[in-house]
C-alpha cells in the first residue's frame, strides 16, 4: 500500500524543510522590511534635525536682516537638492516669507507627529516643521517636507525582490531536498523490504547497498545486524531447546516436590517477598483444618491467612509480627501443640525470595517429654528417697550392729572361758561378716542412687598396702597362701585421694584372690604408669593369684553385680556377688579402669588403675590414716549418744581403756554439760542424730560459747559415713569422725590425734 | 544700584502689567532696529539681553532686527520700520531730522573708526595706499564715510573700496590680502578674536564720533519716559553690565542735542546715497 506523499519520510522532511525555511524567509523579509522602515525612519528623522539646524543657520542672519530673498536664495537650493519636497520660512509675525516646491496660494502641510512609511498620500512626505531661532530669539519658521517616495519605492522592491528570492529559495530547496529525499528513501526503501523480509521470517536478506555516507553505513549496520540476528537465532534456538529440556526436568522436578511435599506429615507453607501465599501442602490444610477454606491459594495474602487461624490459638500470639528465621512452640486451642519452623528463602545473590514454614505436630512428643519429665522428677524423687533410705537404713543397721559388735569386745574383753570365747568369736566373725555384707549392700545402693562419693584426702599410698595386706597376712596364712607385694619405688609422697575406698579395693580383690587360692601365692604389684599431661599419678595395681581361675566365658560379667564366676561360688565359697561391681564402680570413680584375666585352674590376674593427684608438701604433712592410739592420757570425754546400747558400748570400751566418760544423751544436754565446764572435758565424741537437738547443731552451739583460743575436739559418732555427712561434721565445727559400727582402736586413734594437737590446759 | 534696578524693574513689570491689554504672543512684535556694524548673527547675540528685559519689561515680544547694509538699514529706518532703532550717529541723525525718531541714549564709550592693515604689511603712511584696495562696509556707513573722508584728507589717490556687508569680514579680507587696508569701527576691532586681531595692526584712529545712539520711533512718544526708563533700569542689570563689559561699551549716557547736529554732514552723505539708489 503506498504511502501519501505527506505520509512518507521524504514527504516529511521536504514538507518540515520548506516550513521551516518559508517561516525563516518571512522573519527574514519581515524583519528586513521592519529594519528599513526603522532605520529609514531614523535616517529622515536624522535628515530633518540635520537639515534643520543647517537650514537655521542659513537662514537666522538673512531673517534678522529681514533678508527675504536670501532666505528665498537657499530655500530654492535646498529645495534643489534631492529628497526635499518642499521648504517654507514663515517670520515671527507667521508671514510666509520664502517658499520652494510648495504653492504660496495652498495652506502649508500639518508637521507629521512622527515618522511613518505607511502614508497613502499621492507625495508621500515627512512634513517637518521647526523654529529658526537665534540665542533665544525666534526669528520665524522653517517647514520643510522629506521626500519618502524613494524610501517607500525602496521597501518596495525590497518586499517584491525578497518575497522573490524567497519564493525562488523555496522552489530550489524543495527540489534539492525531493531530490535528496529520493537518494535517501530510495534506500531506507531497501532496507525496509529487507526489515520486512527479515519479519517474515526470512533470517538472511540479500545485503542492501552499502557506502561511505550515513545511509551507506545504516545499510553496512543493517547487514551486520542480520548477520547477527541470524546467529542469534540459532543460538536462541539451541538454547530454546535447551529450555525446552530443563522445563520437562523442572516440571519433573517439580511433580516430584510436590509429591514429596504433599506426601509430608508436616505442613509446609511457602510465602513470597509481597508476603502472599506461594504454596501450601495437604498437610498444612490439614494441621489447620484448612479442608474448607477454598481461599487458600496461590496469591492468598499471608495476613488473611492468619485471621482465618488466630482462633485456632489458645491466646494470643504475637510472634506473627516477628520478623526473620523463626522457632516457635504454637498452643493451640485444641489442645495440640504446633512446632513452627519458619526460614527465609534467598535467591543465589542473597536476595530474600520468600518464607519457608513448616508446621510440624509436635503433640504427643510435647506429651511424652512431659511424660519424661515428669518421670524424671518421679525418678529423682525416688532416688532422693532411697538416698534417705538408704542414710536411715545405714543409720539403722549400723547402730545396732555398732551394739552388737560393741557388746561382743566389751564380753571378749571380759574373763571368759574357751567355749565361752570360741562363741563369742565365732559370733564376732559372723558379726563382722555380716558387717561387710551389711556395707556391700548399702555401699551398692549408694551406687544404685548414684550417692556413692569419694574422699580427697593426702595418704601415703604405700603405707596403705603395706598395712592392707598385713592385715590380710593372717587370713592368707590360714590357708598357707604367701602374699607378696611389690611396690614401685617411684611411689614416694602423698597422694591426694579416697585411702578407705582404695584399701576396700584393695581388701577386696585380695580377700578375693585369698579365697580362691590354697597352698599358692598371691602378688600384689604396685607400678606408675607413665607421666599424664594432666599431673595426676597413674597408679597402676595388679592382684595377680594362683587360685582356681575364672572360666573365660564369665570374665565379661565378673563385674556385674549379682554375677559370680559360677553358681556353686555362693554356696562354696559365700559372698554376694557384689564386691566386684563395687570395686569396678569405685574404680571408675577414681577414673581408672578395670580388668581380669585368668586361666582355670592356675591362677586370675586383675588389673587395675587409679588416677591420683599428687599431693603438695603442706597436705603431705597431714596424716593420711588413722594411727594407733600409742601413749594416750586418761581423758575425760563428754559422751553425747542418745542409744542405750552404744552407750554401754562405748562407756565400756572408753573406760576399759582408763577414760573419764560422762554421758548425756542429747544434743542440749552436751551443750549445758560443756557450758557448765568448758575445762572439765578434753574431747567431746558426738552422736550426729539425737532427740531433741542433734550433734550438728549442738557441736555449732558449743563452737559458738567458746572463748577466744579455746577449742574443744568434737569427734562425731555417725552411722552415716558418706561424703555427704562428712562435710556436714566438718562444717559444724567437728574435727573428726567416726563411722558405726566403730572400732575401739580407731576411736582411740582419732582421740589421740586431736587430743595431742590440743594444747594442754 | 540693586534697588535702582528692583525699582525700574517693578514699575516696568506693572507699567507692563497694566498696559498688556492681551497676551505678548498675540500682538505685534516691537523690532529694534540695530544698524549693521557687524554680522547679523552677532548683532542678534548681541543684543538679546536688551531684548529679554524688554520684552518682560513692555509684556509683547520683541524682535531684533538688522539689515543688510547700513543704506538698507537707513532706508529701512526712515520707513519707521523699526520702533527703536540703534545705530550710529549719522543715521541717528538722519534718523532724527528726516523720520522723527526721537533720541535717547547712547554709548559711554567713544565712537572711534579705525583704518586696519594686516600687521606684516608694508602700509605704515596714508599714502602707502595708493592704487590699493580698501575694504569697508556700506557706503552709508559711518566708519565708510568717515574712512573716504580721511583718504580725501590725505590725498590718498586712486584707492578701490569694495564694501562688504559684514564688518567682520573686513579683517578676513585683509588677512587674506583682498584689501590692503579695511575700515571698520575701533569696538568691532576690538571684539575681533585675539587670533585675527593680533595679526592686524591699526594704520589711522578717528577721534571720538557719536557712536551708536537709542531713538524711539516717533509713534510711541507717549512712551518715551517708560522706554527712557526701562533702558536706564536695563543699564543696571548683571546682564546689561556684562553686554557693556563683553562689547567694551562701559554703558548708556545720555545725548546731547548738539551731539548728533554735530553729525549732519555725515547725515546728508546718507541722504544723497539713499537718493540715488531711488
Amino acid at each position: 500500500m503506498k504511502l501519501a506523499f505527506w505520509k512518507t519520510l521524504r514527504g516529511r522532511l521536504l514538507l518540515l524543510a520548506l516550513l521551516v525555511e518559508a517561516t525563516m524567509l518571512f522573519f527574514l523579509i519581515s524583519n528586513s522590511l521592519r529594519l528599513l522602515r526603522d532605520r529609514m525612519g531614523e535616517q529622515a528623522k536624522v535628515q530633518a534635525e540635520q537639515i534643520a539646524p543647517i537650514l537655521n543657520a542659513a537662514l537666522v542672519a538673512p531673517l534678522a536682516q529681514s533678508d527675504y530673498a536670501t532666505v528665498q536664495a537657499v530655500l530654492d537650493e535646498s529645495h534643489s537638492a534631492k529628497g526635499i519636497s518642499y521648504l517654507a520660512v514663515i517670520d515671527a509675525r507667521g508671514k510666509v516669507v520664502a517658499i520652494s516646491g510648495w504653492s504660496r496660494d495652498q495652506p502649508l502641510p500639518v508637521p507629521d507627529e512622527r515618522f511613518d512609511l505607511d502614508v497613502t498620500e499621492k507625495a508621500p512626505r515627512y512634513d517637518v516643521e521647526r523654529p529658526i531661532k537665534l540665542s533665544g530669539q525666534r526669528l520665524g519658521t522653517l517647514h520643510f517636507g522629506l521626500d519618502l517616495t524613494e524610501i517607500i519605492a525602496a521597501r518596495h522592491d525590497l518586499l517584491i525582490q525578497g518575497l522573490g528570492i524567497a519564493g525562488g529559495e523555496l522552489l530550489l530547496s524543495a527540489a534539492l531536498l525531493a531530490f535528496l529525499g529520493l537518494l535517501i528513501t530510495r534506500q531506507l526503501s531497501v532496507l525496509t523490504q529487507a526489515s520486512r523480509e527479515v519479519a517474515e521470517g526470512k533470517l538472511t536478506p540479500p545485503p542492501v547497498p552499502e557506502g561511505d555516507d550515513d545511509v551507506g553505513r545504516l545499510g553496512a549496520a543493517f547487514n551486520a545486524m542480520s548477520r547477527a540476528v541470524a546467529e542469534r537465532v540459532r543460538l536462541l534456538t539451541e538454547a530454546g531447546n535447551q529450555m525446552s529440556e530443563l522445563a520437562e526436568a523442572s516440571q519433573l522436578e517439580h511433580a516430584r516436590l510436590d509429591a514429596l511435599l504433599s506426601a509430608m506429615e508436616f505442613g509446609v507453607l511457602f510465602s513470597d517477598k509481597r508476603d502472599s501465599v506461594v504454596y501450601t501442602n495437604h498437610a498444612f490444610a490439614t494441621l489447620w483444618h484448612l479442608e474448607d477454606f477454598t481461599a487458600l491459594s496461590r496469591g492468598l495474602p499471608l495476613t488473611v491467612l492468619l485471621t482465618r487461624l488466630a482462633p485456632l490459638f489458645s491466646h494470643g500470639e504475637e510472634w506473627q509480627k516477628d520478623s526473620g528465621n523463626m522457632t516457635r512452640e504454637l498452643a493451640l486451642s485444641d489442645g495440640r501443640v504446633l512446632m513452627l519452623h519458619r526460614v527465609g528463602v534467598h535467591a543465589p545473590n542473597q536476595e530474600i525470595l520468600g518464607q519457608l514454614w513448616i508446621f510440624s505436630d509436635v503433640t504427643r512428643e510435647k506429651f511424652a517429654a512431659q511424660q519424661l519429665i515428669a518421670a524424671k522428677e518421679a525418678a529423682e524423687a525416688a532416688t532422693q528417697a532411697k538416698a534417705s533410705f538408704l542414710a536411715t537404713m545405714s543409720h539403722e543397721i549400723r547402730t545396732p550392729m555398732n551394739g552388737i559388735i560393741g557388746m561382743m569386745q566389751l564380753v571378749l574383753g571380759t574373763k571368759l572361758d574357751e567355749e565361752q570365747r570360741e562363741y563369742l568369736q565365732l559370733a564376732r566373725s559372723s558379726t563382722d561378716s555380716l558387717l561387710r555384707i551389711v556395707n556391700d549392700i548399702l555401699d551398692f545402693s549408694k551406687i544404685e542412687a548414684g550417692k556413692m562419693e569419694l574422699e580427697v584426702i593426702p595418704f601415703d599410698l604405700g603405707r596403705l598396702i603395706r598395712e592392707t595386706l598385713g592385715i590380710l597376712n593372717a587370713s592368707a596364712a590360714s590357708r598357707n597362701v604367701q602374699l607378696v607385694s611389690e611396690i614401685s619405688p617411684s611411689l614416694a609422697g602423698s597422694l591426694l585421694g579416697d585411702p578407705t575406698r582404695l584399701r576396700q579395693i584393695l581388701t577386696n580383690l585380695t580377700a578375693n584372690a585369698i579365697k580362691f587360692t590354697r597352698d599358692g601365692i598371691i602378688k600384689v604389684i604396685v607400678q606408675i604408669g607413665a607421666d599424664r599431661p594432666d599431673g595426676k599419678v597413674d597408679v597402676q595395681i595388679s592382684v595377680t593369684d594362683s587360685g582356681i581361675g575364672i572360666p573365660a566365658e564369665k570374665l565379661g560379667s565378673i563385674f556385674q553385680p549379682f554375677i559370680q564366676a559360677d553358681h556353686s561360688t555362693t554356696r562354696n565359697y559365700g559372698g554376694t556377688g557384689l564386691g566386684l561391681a563395687i570395686v569396678s564402680h569405685l574404680v571408675g570413680l577414681m577414673g581408672g579402669r578395670i580388668s581380669a584375666e585368668s586361666t582355670l585352674g592356675q591362677g586370675s590376674t586383675f588389673r587395675f588403675n587409679v588416677l591420683l593427684k599428687k599431693a603438695d608438701v603442706a597436705q603431705a604433712a597431714l596424716p593420711s590414716s588413722k594411727p594407733a592410739a600409742q601413749g594416750l592420757r586418761p581423758l575425760r570425754i563428754l559422751l553425747a549418744e542418745d542409744n542405750p546400747i552404744n552407750q554401754k558400748v562405748a562407756l565400756g570400751l572408753l573406760r576399759k581403756h582408763g577414760h573419764t566418760v560422762h554421758l548425756v544423751t542429747n544434743g542440749e544436754e552436751a551443750v549445758a554439760a560443756y557450758v557448765a565446764d568448758a575445762h572439765e572435758f578434753d574431747a567431746i565424741l558426738m552422736d550426729m542424730q539425737m532427740p531433741k537437738l542433734d550433734g550438728v547443731e549442738a557441736t555449732r552451739q558449743i563452737r559458738a560459747c567458746e572463748l577466744s583460743g579455746q577449742h574443744i575436739p568434737i569427734i562425731a559418732l555417725t552411722a552415716n559415713a558418706s561424703g555427704v555427712d562428712r562435710d556436714t561434721c566438718l562444717a559444724a565445727g567437728m574435727d573428726d569422725y567416726v563411722s558405726k559400727p566403730f572400732q575401739i582402736a580407731e576411736v582411740l586413734a582419732v582421740l589421740a590425734r586431736r587430743v595431742k594437737e590440743r594444747q594442754p590446759d | 544700584m540693586r534697588f535702582k534696578f528692583l525699582l525700574g524693574f517693578s514699575i516696568a513689570l506693572l507699567s507692563g502689567i497694566f498696559n498688556m491689554p492681551v497676551a505678548a504672543e498675540n500682538q505685534a512684535a516691537f523690532r529694534i532696529g540695530i544698524a549693521p556694524h557687524t554680522s547679523a548673527r552677532v548683532i542678534v547675540e548681541m543684543y538679546q539681553p536688551l531684548r529679554i528685559y524688554l520684552e518682560n519689561a513692555l509684556g509683547r515680544p520683541v524682535e531684533i532686527v538688522t539689515a543688510g547694509d547700513f543704506t538698507e538699514f537707513a532706508r529701512r529706518g526712515l520707513q519707521q520700520q523699526y520702533d527703536l532703532s540703534v545705530t550710529t550717529g549719522h543715521q541717528a541723525r538722519l534718523f532724527e531730522a528726516d523720520a522723527g525718531y526721537l533720541p535717547l541714549m547712547t554709548y559711554k564709550t567713544d565712537f572711534k573708526a579705525v583704518f586696519l592693515v594686516a600687521s606684516n604689511s608694508s602700509y605704515h603712511e596714508p599714502r602707502d595706499l595708493a592704487n590699493s584696495t580698501v575694504i569697508g562696509l556700506s557706503p552709508s556707513s559711518l566708519v565708510t564715510i568717515w574712512g573716504q573722508h580721511w583718504l580725501h584728507r590725505n590725498a590718498v589717490a586712486n584707492v578701490n573700496i569694495r564694501y562688504v556687508s559684514a564688518s567682520d569680514s573686513v579683517a578676513q579680507l585683509v588677512l587674506n590680502g583682498e584689501g590692503a587696508a579695511g575700515m571698520t569701527s575701533l569696538a568691532n576691532y576690538q571684539n575681533l578674536q585675539p587670533a585675527v586681531r593680533d595679526r592686524l595692526r591699526i594704520l589711522n584712529e578717528s577721534l571720538p564720533l557719536v557712536g551708536r545712539v537709542y531713538l524711539l520711533n516717533k509713534r510711541h512718544a507717549a512712551m518715551k519716559e517708560r522706554i527712557n526708563s526701562l533702558l536706564w533700569a536695563f543699564a543696571e542689570t548683571p546682564e546689561a553690565q556684562q553686554y557693556f563689559q563683553k562689547y567694551k561699551l562701559v554703558g548708556y549716557r545720555k545725548l546731547d542735542s548738539r551731539e548728533l547736529v554735530e553729525m549732519t554732514p555725515y547725515a546728508n552723505e546718507v541722504r544723497q546715497a539713499l537718493k540715488q539708489i531711488k
